[in-house]
């Protein structure tokens, strides 16, 4: 998606460009439905999409389209426009950069035509100033925002291998507290959409778009594993940030169960053609936080001359391990609750990111670890302790005055050659 | 004091302010006439709290450190349990080895102060500790916290996290009173002593107590002149978070009794993060002007009449799930309104928006909060200043720019 950065991602996959092309058309698409009458909802990565889907009510997640603004280089004019109208620059700039876009009102530079006015917003309340933002988004789109409550688990002792217990045993782990909140604050949402919408809410549909969503994640699931057990790794990080995040965001669907399905039969027909994005792999990096969605090319530039490659993010990790709930025989909007009730804690709370990001790096045979803008003081230590070496960046993936290129580019070059690669030769030695 | 003490009794007059064998001079708890007696007890209470502890420790009592505004002491109080509420900023002035500067843990300043504090051994006085759910700093405050004692790194301590949700609706009125009932139940095991109901009414009729005499003060400095400024209303509510109840009543009485002289000066209602030291307040003041109020819970935010509810537990939930709101994890509109009528009732002549560098939710605020009160002629102003306070100079461009915004350049 790196469009006019430093580095242009060379394509591994075929099914990458027609993830793209699928995501432009259906856009498009979407802003003539819009232009008609129909609804349409802006909502953030973790609110939960499976009700729009259940309603048919098409959706944009806000984070996904900071990504394509900051792929456009278009985020400082964004920020720009946040600034000019007395907003904040400098804080939620991955969620708000769709309303400085908004507040720039430049439609000849919008990526992909542009979004469509929204009728809804919604996201939960997991930050202090989400809610604000997205209130302030109401108001100058006139959509009406919904807002989900988001619940803190005060409990002292957690189970820490969530990743093995929630696909099965979601209501144990997570205790029944906050699965009646959220439970309850579904359905006040479904019962919202449907006065707004004058749409039905099918419980036969929703039953069906949770069956799809799992299936979805098991095939996340299988391609993370195969990309994880593969030396040389057939395809790089860079490539599966586009390829796992965009189907993502059609969660539920046809569409997106069967793209993740054909993104694991490529990797798996990579792998059994032992084709690697780095066939001369001599060193395993996992990349913790989110994606330079304005540089993904920036990622492959260690391949080449030091055998560095990316092979783990967060969105293929993410998608492998979060996602999957079974109703085995329970209610499946608790179960959708289940599934919402603790997104962003598998990353971000650190007796559930710690142990987690642990895990994935073993898996995924990994030498060293770049975090990036990441609250990763507990992963740091675990991971140290395992003997991985970790290299922290403090930086904002969408804000470039807080990173340039060139500067990371060569703190990763000195974290490779004098912390992992001679780690990475002992081993394999 | 005991846990089993009478609980009335308690409420009304235990604490330093009453107990006969302290190690405080005599003068410090006396009624005296005069502003000095007053002052002195609330700037005591405000600057000691660690003393205010130890006296209460000392009758046998046990402290709850209270971290956060969004915490039903009134609960603490009817399980026999005296809460203080924790300001990091003052115990960055405290004795033991506190480090500020960066976190490791990439916690806010304030929260990393408080660990700090912490993990030196500063808050030895405190029995029990128990976080509210503020902002999300807390809570990953919390997170971070619990893993520290997961590792056996930080002092073992009676901890709890009190997750108080905001969105005004039935699902999360529900959910408060599961998690206040379970605060209870925390409570109970702390003391020894549930908090049945007839405690919690008789705490809940202290506090409303109190908040009366808060709300007489608060009339004071709707008054023109004001009769009373910022820095002494801070000192009070300060005091009034450390104090038992009877103490403060006493406190508050008589600085009721015989207030301040009026303070002249340009009218200034302050908004923003909360600031939990007198520094920022005081160099307003210092520079001729007169803060009558403001929107953070180290003020005027701090207190609200809880409703009397069959179940007292109803009427105390409410109160904080829908008492004043906070700039942190409340709407947009909801606060904009608030911070507005507030400003207005109070008779401001100018809005200074303070807002710290960490501080992630109040300058949303600025472009609703500008325009509503630009329809009534009271300009806005906002700074950014790094936690608890700006450098001198930072802290004079304040008063200029506020002298800006009321007269304009040349003025």
């Amino acid at each position: 998606m790196a469009e006019g950065s430093a580095f242009t991602r060379r394509s591994e996959l075929a099914i990458t460009g027609e993830i793209v092309a699928h995501q432009r058309e259906w856009l498009a698409e979407v802003r003539d439905q819009v232009a008609g009458g129909e609804p349409f909802a802006l909502l953030s990565a973790d609110a939960p999409h499976e009700i729009y889907r259940a309603f048919d009510i098409p959706y944009v997640v806000v984070q996904w389209w900071s990504s394509v603004i900051a792929a456009r280089q278009r985020a400082p004019q964004c920020l720009a426009a946040l600034r000019a109208a007395g907003y904040p620059d400098d804080r939620e700039q991955y969620s708000a950069l769709g309303l400085g876009e908004l507040l720039l009102d430049d439609p000849s530079g919008t990526p992909w035509g542009g979004l469509p006015v929204p009728t809804i917003l919604s996201a939960p309340t997991t930050s202090d100033g989400i809610r604000k933002l997205f209130e302030a988004w109401s108001t100058h789109t006139g959509a009406a925002f919904y807002p989900i409550e988001h619940a803190v688990d005060p409990r002292l002792d957690l189970p820490r291998d969530w990743w093995e217990r929630l696909p099965h045993h979601w209501d144990e782990c997570l205790g029944p507290e906050r699965l009646d909140l959220m439970a309850d604050e579904l359905r006040g949402l479904i019962g919202v959409l449907a006065a707004t919408t004058g749409r039905s809410f099918s419980e036969a549909r929703f039953a069906e778009v949770m069956a799809l969503a799992n299936e979805h994640a098991e095939w996340n699931r299988k391609t993370r594993d195969l990309i994880a057990a593969t030396v040389p790794v057939p395809v790089s990080a860079a490539e599966t940030m586009t390829a796992a995040m965009i189907p993502q965001w059609h969660r539920g669907s046809e569409w997106g169960r069967d793209t993740a399905r054909r993104f694991y039969d490529e990797v798996a027909a990579r792998r059994d053609a032992s084709q690697s994005v780095c066939p001369s792999e001599r060193v395993r990096l996992m990349w913790l936080g989110r994606a330079l969605w304005s540089s993904l090319g920036f990622y492959r530039q260690f391949e080449e001359a030091h055998g560095a490659v990316f092979v783990w993010s967060m969105y293929l990790g993410v998608a492998a391990d979060a996602y999957l709930r079974y109703p085995d025989g329970r209610d499946p909007l608790r179960t959708l609750a289940a599934r919402f009730v603790p997104m962003g804690e598998e990353i971000r709370m650190p007796s559930w990111s710690a142990p987690w990001h642990l895990k994935e790096a073993q898996l995924h045979q990994v030498d060293g670890v770049v975090s990036f803008g990441e609250d990763d003081y507990f992963s740091t230590r675990l991971l140290e302790a395992a003997g991985i070496p970790v290299l922290s960046v403090r930086a904002t993936n969408v804000d470039r005055r807080t990173w340039d290129e060139a500067s990371l580019g060569a703190l990763l070059v000195e974290f490779i050659e004098e912390q992992v690669r001679p780690r990475a030769e002992r081993l394999r030695a | 004091m005991s846990a089993s003490t009478d609980l009335l009794s308690a409420l009304r007059v235990e604490g330093p302010l009453a107990t006969n064998d302290n190690s405080l001079p005599e003068e410090e708890f006396r009624l005296l006439p005069g502003p000095a007696d007053w002052l002195d007890r609330a700037t005591h209470a405000y600057r000691h709290p660690d003393a205010v502890a130890r006296e209460w420790r000392e009758g046998g009592g046990r402290v709850v450190g209270v971290l956060g505004h969004d915490v039903p002491r009134e609960l603490v109080l009817a399980a026999g349990l005296l809460p203080i509420r924790l300001a990091p900023a003052r115990l960055l002035s405290n004795d033991a080895p506190v480090v500020g500067g960066d976190s490791p843990l990439q916690l806010t300043p304030d929260c990393q102060a408080f660990l700090d504090a912490l993990l030196a051994g500063a808050l030895g006085w405190i029995d029990a500790l128990v976080i509210g759910r503020d902002s999300e700093s807390h809570t990953k405050l919390f997170y971070g916290l619990r893993e520290l004692l997961a590792m056996g790194e930080a002092p073992r301590l009676d901890l709890c996290f009190y997750d108080l949700v905001r969105l005004p609706t039935e699902a999360s009125a529900r959910y408060n009173r599961v998690r206040t009932r379970q605060f209870a139940e925390v409570l109970a095991t702390w003391s020894g002593a549930a908090p049945w109901q007839d405690a919690m009414r008789a705490s809940v009729a202290a506090s409303n107590a109190t908040t009366t005499l808060l709300e007489e003060l608060a009339d004071l400095r709707r008054a023109r002149p004001a009769g009373l400024g910022g820095v002494d209303a801070l000192l009070l509510d300060g005091a009034a978070m450390t104090l038992a109840p009877g103490a403060t009543q006493d406190l508050l009485t008589a600085a009721l009794a015989d207030p301040p002289p009026p303070r002249p000066g340009r009218r200034v209602f302050v908004s923003g993060s909360p600031h939990d030291d007198l520094a920022l307040a005081g160099a307003i003041e210092g520079a001729g002007y007169v803060i009558v109020g403001e929107d953070h819970d180290w003020g005027d935010r701090s207190f609200a009449v809880v409703p009397e509810t069959a179940d007292p537990l109803d009427g105390l939930v409410d109160r904080y799930h829908l008492g004043p709101p906070g700039a942190a994890r409340t709407g947009l509109d909801e606060r904009a309104r608030y911070t507005c009528h507030q400003a207005l009732a109070r008779g401001a002549e100018v809005v200074l928006q303070l807002c710290f560098d960490h501080d992630e939710s109040p300058e949303w605020e600025f472009p609703d909060l500008r325009d509503r009160l630009a329809a009534h002629g009271v300009p806005v102003v906002r700074a950014r200043l790094p936690w608890p306070g700006g450098d001198p100079g930072s802290l004079a461009r304040l008063a200029q720019d506020l002298s800006t915004a009321l007269d304009g350049p040349d003025g």
